[in-house]
């Protein structure tokens, strides 16, 4: 691990609901160890209704981080789970949903 | 004799020397230590690292005698490179082998010779690492151990030197072979030419962020009855993944658009054969589409938008605006659907289209306002489709992160 990691994912269940927390900058390097992440925290705790994505503490995102977010979404919804993304209203990842004209399709708090 | 000295196998001795480049080479630090340290353990006062070439013997270091290179024919050098093993002379003046050679009975009157062979992984001797002095001497086993272990060192050396020199050219070379892919896929996904439409100036440019990677982006112009149709797209993702997904996307633009149909048909269109064509989930690309029908004075335009930047109109008298309600991705989601924004474009006036790379390019990371390139689009002194283009080109800083395109058309 590099002392200063461009991402940090935790992630921490609560009741039914899988809550992934998505700290940092989401691009080209980045997509895969993301997806690969989020999927891992699915497995890992076992039966759950709701996959919470919260990306208000995501600095930078572009088109690459955009399609590791809708890989997860694509994934969570494939095995019957309700995703949620949790975002800063003009924070990077809402503008970004915004100008990719996703803001309509995804369930955003 | 010369020929005598020759060992068999010349030819490809030679070549070995040749693949090593070392003859005529700059000084190096490595070997002139190895020779100091040659003549100090040995306590000689000469020691030379020689490379024997076709007729003459070059030093690739010399510790003791100020000589770059002598002739082959007189040289014990070559003689050492017939040896297999550490060639000694230990009075060279009544040594059958050398007593007539002119360097010992000449004015050098060199007596002591000890040479080993500096030979490659696959048997030819390059040269020697010697020892020599004026005085005829002893050598002990030690003595030839060390110099034994020292020309290892050199052959060291040399075989890093060549290994680091391979693994430069063969990097170079796949690059080379990258970059021609590259440009190949690269000019395919593109149009060759713009077509002419009268009554528009259409002016594109395109930067790709590397050389050796095809980039995501793309346009074109289509020519039809009315005007023309005009795109303007970025595949998510690079490299040759995203440039067939381009492939897809700009063909099947074409396809539609001569089918009749209109920009957010098209974009539904587009959107159903990557949904179900691609065997890759979650590929997508964002698409600008504009159709351009030219009307009495000035142009009507409808345009549909998935997940792309908004074009911009710079209207004659220096005011922007932005065109269009975007849609999703396209190729994201089957029931994706999509809506069409009109404008009138009066002589003078100009639709600037560009990919996200562009926007960031000019407004910085982060940025999806594109409030900076509208404040460029007002301030340009040449407000034509080129003076745009350049201006915009110009705004662009050499090091992309991504790759950047514009399509730009001015109402004349």
């Amino acid at each position: 691990m590099s002392p200063d990691p461009q991402v940090e994912i935790t992630s921490k269940r609560v009741g039914d609901c899988l809550e992934v927390k998505i700290v940092g900058e989401l691009d080209l390097n980045v997509e895969v160890e993301v997806i690969n992440t989020v999927e891992g925290a699915l497995v890992a705790n076992g039966p759950i209704a709701q996959l919470r994505l919260d990306v208000t503490a995501v600095r930078f995102i572009d088109s690459s981080g955009i399609r590791a977010l809708l890989t997860c979404h694509h994934k969570a919804q494939a095995d019957g789970l309700d995703v949620t993304f949790l975002t800063t209203p003009n924070g990077p990842v809402q503008r970004l949903f915004t100008l990719a004209g996703l803001d309509e399709w995804l369930v955003t708090s | 004799m010369l020929n005598d000295l020759r060992p068999s196998f010349e030819a490809q001795r030679l070549a070995a020397v040749q693949r090593y480049a070392v003859l005529d080479s700059p000084p190096d630090g490595a070997f002139d230590r190895i020779t100091a340290l040659a003549a100090r353990l040995l306590d000689a006062p000469i020691s030379i690292v020689s490379i024997v070439d076709t007729d003459r013997i070059w030093f690739k270091s010399h510790h003791g005698l100020d000589v770059e290179e002598i002739n082959r024919e007189p040289g014990l050098c070559a003689s050492a490179i017939l040896q297999n093993a550490p060639w000694i002379v230990n009075h060279a003046s009544v040594d059958p082998r050398t007593l007539a050679n002119p360097l010992v009975a000449g004015e050098m009157g060199l007596q002591f010779y000890a040479g080993v062979p500096l030979t490659t992984h696959d048997g030819f001797n390059l040269g020697t690492l010697c020892v020599i002095d004026s005085q005829p001497r002893q050598i002990s086993a030690d003595d030839v151990a060390t110099l034994t272990d020292l020309a290892t060192l050199v052959m060291d050396e040399l075989e890093l030197r060549l290994a680091a020199r391979t693994a430069i050219s063969l990097e170079a070379e796949l690059r080379r072979t990258a970059e021609v892919v590259a440009a190949a896929l690269q000019s395919s996904l593109l149009p060759a030419t713009i077509p002419i439409v009268n009554g528009l100036s259409i002016v594109a440019r395109y930067h790709v962020a590397s050389d050796d990677v095809v980039g995501g982006d793309f346009y074109d112009v289509i020519a039809t009855d009315a005007g023309c149709t005009v795109v303007i797209g970025d595949a998510v993702g690079k490299g040759v993944k995203a440039a067939a997904l381009t492939g897809i996307a700009r063909w099947t633009v074409r396809t539609l658009v001569h089918a009749g149909l209109a920009p957010a048909e098209i974009l539904s269109g587009l959107n159903s054969v990557i949904v179900n064509a691609t065997d890759t989930p979650q590929q997508y690309v964002t698409l600008a589409l504009a159709d351009v029908r030219l009307e009495d004075g000035g142009a009507d335009v409808r345009v549909a938008l998935g997940g792309h930047p908004h074009p911009i109109i710079v209207r004659a008298e220096g005011v922007t605006e932005n065109l269009g309600k975007t849609g999703p991705l396209v190729g994201w989601r089957n029931d994706a659907s999509y809506s069409e924004s009109a404008a009138h474009l009066g002589p003078g006036d100009i639709l600037v289209m560009f990919t996200d790379g562009t926007l960031e390019a000019i407004a910085g990371r982060n940025a999806t306002d594109n409030a900076p390139i509208r404040r460029l689009l007002v301030e340009t002194s040449n407000r034509t489709a080129d003076g745009i283009a350049d201006t915009l080109d110009g705004a662009l800083h050499s090091d992309l992160d991504d790759d950047a395109a514009l399509l730009i058309i001015g109402v004349q």
